[in-house]
């Protein structure tokens, strides 16, 4: 029997909410880890929850990509790291969507997975540094940006083969 | 709206060169530059300078979070803090090469370099 629409609708918000659910567990492992140790950068992070986000804009909506990119960096910020940080994450997150956005309605030259994640990881790096001269009023920060590129290519890269790793069925907007 | 490529790209390789070349130019670049004379300490009560020769310790607070920060063969660095990141602890010390340690839960930037060595807008100047 084929799904009507409204049960469709309904399947997909589903899928939204356990895919906000995921990226706020990726966030939580993220905070477990010690990173800031062996690498004190500020502002350094995995960034393992894009992988929920990337399977929401293409499996879902951009939109539910959207709610679930800026809740996610609501809650952590609320919830690991102060009301500080809120400015950091909601740049980082508004300009890792950008550069979502953007590469997925590229034709030519054509991304891979690898490059779509380094891409949003560079771009997310951005968002959070000027979030941080907004917030401390002092350029200096934009020292670490080469440094957190460097960074950006080696998580963008792991979350790039992780998510061509998953089955192609994921992305399908199927419920 | 097309699903990116599962196998890495000629513009996936393209990127990742890029960024990797630059950011190792940019890092061998920033190490060639001249050790700094001063640092700037900039905080939430206030900004100052010190001198990166005499050797010194400095009790500093800022955004409600207490730093130890030491200047000791021409670099500083700080040695004792308690705020719950800890990254500015971790960060190594600057002055025989530019850059920053900041700690963004109190707000506290230590810069050399460029911008360490502009002392406009400093509250202050410790010799």
């Amino acid at each position: 029997m084929a799904p009507t629409s409204s049960s469709r609708k309904t399947g997909l918000v589903a899928k939204g909410a356990i895919l906000l659910a995921v990226s706020l567990i990726l966030s939580y492992v993220e905070a477990l880890l010690p990173l800031s140790r062996a690498i004190p950068i500020p502002g350094f992070k995995l960034g393992l929850a894009n992988i929920a986000v990337i399977i929401a804009y293409f499996s879902v909506s951009p939109i539910a990509a959207a709610v679930i990119s800026f809740s996610r960096a609501i809650v952590t910020s609320l919830l690991f790291s102060g009301v500080t940080t809120l400015i950091f994450s909601f740049l980082g997150a508004a300009f890792s969507f950008a550069v979502l956005t953007v590469i997925s309605h590229i034709k030519r030259p054509r991304f891979g997975f690898l490059g779509l994640s380094v891409a949003m990881a560079l771009a997310h790096n951005a968002g959070q540094l000027i979030g941080s001269v907004i917030v401390m009023k002092n350029f200096s920060i934009l020292w670490y940006y080469p440094a957190l590129a460097l960074a950006a290519v080696i998580c963008g890269s792991l979350t790039g083969c992780a998510l061509s790793l998953l089955p192609e069925r994921i992305y399908k907007r199927k419920v | 709206m097309k699903l990116p490529e599962k196998k890495p790209t000629v513009a996936d390789f393209a990127l990742v060169f890029i960024v990797i070349l630059s950011g190792i130019l940019f890092l061998i670049f920033s190490s060639l530059g001249s050790p700094s004379s001063r640092a700037t300490v900039a905080g939430t009560d206030g900004v100052f300078t010190v001198d990166l020769s005499n050797d010194a310790v400095y009790s500093v607070s800022s955004n409600g979070i207490d730093y130890v920060i030491e200047v000791s063969d021409c670099e500083i660095d700080v040695i004792k803090s308690n705020c719950p990141d800890g990254t500015c602890l971790n960060t190594k010390s600057i002055g025989k090469r530019p850059g920053s340690i900041v700690c963004v839960p109190g707000k506290l930037v230590i810069s050399c370099g460029d911008g360490g060595e502009n002392e406009n807008g400093a509250d202050f100047i410790i010799p």
